[in-house]
């Protein structure tokens, strides 16, 4: 009955958890939030998880009930993202294994999300839809392997409506992307963007570039409203990923489709792929915010299984990696 | 004793009034064990620079002048350097500081060798790259880290930990 302690800071979410046999005992997470109109750097948000990172700690043992005799393995995200704030989180949870004498593990970031998910929908063996500011990928497991059937050519989803949301100013409180889904629900008119899947994979730099130069003209001519270019925005992209994700489960024969990463609570996201998996006699999973969105149970559940299945990771061999692909880890732990 | 920003500083005396090895402008180092690596002289500062070049001289010709041969290369210039001595409340702090900077993974390829040596409750760090701004950021992400570590340390381990054993009174 092994509890895990995960650590998550790749971004600007920084989260501990603690996870017990498929139960998530605890879970506080705060996110670092910059004015409108920019986004976070490496070195203030590195700077943010270093002044919050060890009272999320003892809260999460607190809401877990724990002590540190109570706890079997450290688990920590080694990648991907940015630097800075994940050696930040990444010393810490050195530090607590070191003085607590426990294993140390250091877990790929998207696997979290897809072990998260696997965990809290009860999904078999789903075609995977990850999306989130940092990572774009259609993911399926094959012979040990979280295979990468098609991702974003240039930047991620999530990255696309953030900085859309930096050229209309739009707040990141909560996050860009929740007030882009709310100002879309008020979008009327559909404005024509450019949309590229190329096979399997998208690109989003080129709708990007297109929005940020046309939005100022076309709003100040009044041909549409902030409203209509958030709905057009989010249309287009996701239909995107509708396209590859539904590609992918032909291609696999999948009857199930999970979606995972802070773009995945986007309820206009969950809705056209219901559709399209409804259309194919699939099922859809996806989780709400609280694992949607970068937490530390994530890490400590990808922990779980990894420390059940035997990996460990030397002090020695501890470090953080910005670019650490999600095919790259052997998942010994499923068939 | 810390500065604002919780960085450990090095005080002028420990608790029994005696002045704390390496302070400012006086070489040494304290002598214990050693992490990666050999130690060296603990003077704090930085050192070192390109060294001059030479030119090679040809031995003297028949009317006893040695006139100047091709141009030496020009040696390789010594590495900088920047030493620093932290003291932590307690022995058993400097130790697990010590085993964790040693432990830790280093970026590759090395462009700053780290040496690292604990006696006591004083931690000696002599950070050395021939690149004055590689050396700079090394130096600036090792007080975060060290930073972040002590007050970790400070946060999870036991009161005890940090009292300082008094000498027993003699006669």
């Amino acid at each position: 009955m092994p509890t895990v302690l995960g650590f998550e800071g790749s971004a600007n979410k920084i989260g501990v958890g603690v996870v017990r046999d498929g139960a998530v005992l605890a879970n506080p997470r705060r996110t670092y939030v910059t004015p409108p109109g920019t986004g976070f750097l490496p070195g203030d948000t590195a700077r943010h998880h270093r002044a919050v990172v060890l009272d999320l700690l003892q809260e999460a043992l607190t809401e877990a009930g724990l002590t540190s005799q109570d706890i079997d393995c450290i688990a920590y995200t080694k990648g991907p993202g940015m630097g800075a704030p994940l050696v930040s989180v990444a010393v810490v949870a050195r530090t607590v294994a070191q003085l607590w004498n426990k294993p140390l593990l250091g877990v790929n970031h998207c696997i979290g999300h897809i072990e998260m998910g696997r965990l809290i929908t009860g999904a078999t063996s789903p075609t995977v839809l990850y999306v989130s500011g940092g990572n774009t990928q259609v993911i399926a497991y094959s012979e040990h392997r979280y295979r990468i059937f098609g991702e974003t050519i240039d930047i991620a989803v999530g990255n696309c409506l953030d900085r859309f949301a930096r050229v209309l100013k739009i707040s990141n409180d909560p996050s860009p992307g929740y007030n882009i889904e709310q100002m879309a629900k008020r979008g009327k008119k559909l404005v024509d963007l450019p949309y590229t899947v190329k096979g399997m994979d998208v690109s989003f730099s080129g709708i990007l570039s297109f929005i940020e130069d046309v939005a100022q003209r076309m709003l100040a001519t009044g041909e549409c409203t902030p409203e209509d270019l958030c709905f057009s925005l989010q249309e287009t992209v996701f239909a995107m990923l509708v396209e590859i994700t539904e590609r992918a489960m032909a291609h696999c024969g999948s009857q199930e489709a999970l979606i995972v990463g802070g773009v995945g609570c986007n309820m206009r996201l969950q809705e056209m792929m219901e559709t399209m998996c409804q259309e194919r006699g699939a099922r859809l999973f996806a989780t709400d915010e609280r694992f949607c969105i970068d937490n530390g149970a994530m890490i400590a559940q990808a922990g779980w299984e990894m420390f059940r299945a035997g990996h460990r990771t030397p002090l020695s061999e501890s470090g953080v990696t910005q670019r650490y692909r999600t095919d790259e880890v052997e998942v010994t732990w499923r068939d | 004793m810390e500065d604002d920003d919780g960085i450990p500083g090095r005080g002028a005396e420990d608790g029994e009034g005696q002045a704390i090895p390496g302070d400012p402008g006086i070489p040494d180092r304290p002598g214990g064990h050693e992490g990666p690596g050999r130690g060296g002289s603990g003077e704090a500062g930085a050192e070192g620079g390109p060294a001059q070049g030479a030119q090679a001289l040809n031995a003297p010709g028949p009317d006893g002048i040695a006139l100047p041969g091709p141009m030496a290369i020009n040696p390789r210039p010594e590495p900088l350097q920047f030493s620093f001595i932290v003291p932590f409340r307690s022995p058993v702090e400097a130790e697990i500081a010590w085993e964790y900077l040693a432990q830790r993974p280093q970026p590759q390829p090395v462009v700053v060798e780290q040496e690292l040596a604990v006696s006591d409750n004083l931690l000696s760090i002599r950070l050395s790259s021939e690149d004055p701004a590689q050396l700079l950021t090394t130096f600036i992400t090792f007080l975060h880290e060290l930073t972040l570590l002590i007050q970790t340390m400070q946060r999870l381990l036991p009161p005890y930990f940090f009292l300082t054993p008094r000498p027993e009174k003699g006669g």
